[in-house]
């Protein structure tokens, strides 16, 4: 995978937690997850509501989102409408290891149920790409640097 | 970048969020319970594409139907108004569970005076379930933690 400028950002209007937050990785071909900023409405706001409840907390159930055991990939899913949206969890802050990040990578469109090793595939090679991390630091550095504006 | 959420949007989308939140409640009962989509439209004298449809687009759910649901699954089902100092909702709603949980955490009260009974001391809180059916309505402790001041014995507490 080339190296490309890619940049981070929070899914705007859900909640985020102290503990939990959902973002998107953009900026090259292949990621494909900000594809949920132009679902239809409907569609739009189940898949809002699930990221809520994650960042609220909850760890199911697993018709709406889930883990992959003994990985850190991440689904957020809505089975009527065959969406999927992977990515993996990160901690964003090195210090506080409670702090857990969903970083969204990659949208499939699929009726079956089991996850296609293709998928995980790229989340895996986003997981590994350098510019991942350094996209995630600026974008909490910006954060921070607005927020101490502000004050 | 400080943008409210998304059910602050309409009314509309509010209510969208609460009945997720049921039937988000509903989907980890049937799946903690084993109790498959068919099984549980058993139960509720329905089809199971009906049940697949309430759970995948719940907008349309009406209080009867909560009611229903619950009860299906052997749950009750209580309407809670909440004042989280934030009347604007910009950070959107509290889900349900936290409530559940702290309820839960309290022991369960079914009344105010199971509430009234929970009782302070300078280190923890201590809480006191009721002994139901009990003649004496005695008030057994459930978490008690040992201070200068109370101990598990003197925690017994007669109702009033």
């Amino acid at each position: 995978m080339p190296p490309s400028t890619i940049s981070f950002r929070l899914v705007p209007q859900v909640q985020h937690s102290s503990g939990r937050a959902v973002g998107i990785l953009e900026g090259d071909s292949e990621l494909c997850a900000d594809m949920l900023l132009n679902l239809p409405n409907k569609e739009w706001k189940y898949i809002q509501y699930s990221m809520d409840r994650w960042t609220s907390g909850q760890n199911g159930p697993s018709t709406r989102f889930h883990s992959f055991e003994g990985t850190n990939y991440f689904v957020f899913k809505h089975v009527a409408k065959q969406h999927r949206f992977y990515g993996f969890l990160y901690h964003p802050i090195e210090t506080n290891r409670r702090s857990l990040l969903c970083v969204l990578t990659t949208y499939a469109r699929k009726k079956e149920d089991a996850t296609s090793p293709a998928d995980l595939k790229r989340v895996q090679a986003w997981m590994d790409a350098p510019a991942t991390p350094i996209a995630i630091k600026y974008f909490y550095s910006e954060e921070t640097a607005n927020k101490d504006k502000k004050q | 970048m400080n943008i409210s959420h998304w059910t602050t949007h309409s009314l509309g989308d509010f209510a969208y969020w609460v009945a997720s939140d049921f039937t988000a409640q509903i989907e980890s009962k049937l799946e903690a319970d084993v109790i498959s989509n068919s099984e549980f439209a058993e139960r509720l004298g329905v089809s199971a594409s009906r049940v697949s449809q309430v759970l995948n687009d719940p907008g349309n759910l009406t209080l009867g139907n909560t009611v229903k649901y619950a009860r299906a699954l052997g749950m009750k089902i209580a309407l809670v108004m909440y004042n989280d100092t934030d009347p604007e909702n910009e950070k959107g709603p509290i889900t349900s569970e936290v409530f559940t949980k702290c309820w839960e955490r309290l022991g369960k009260p079914h009344d105010l005076f199971d509430l009234r009974a929970m009782r302070s001391n300078d280190r923890s809180w201590t809480v006191y379930k009721s002994t139901a059916g009990n003649v004496e309505s005695k008030y057994m402790p459930i978490t008690v933690q040992e201070s200068a001041s109370t101990t598990a014995q003197e925690g017994w507490r007669r109702r009033a």
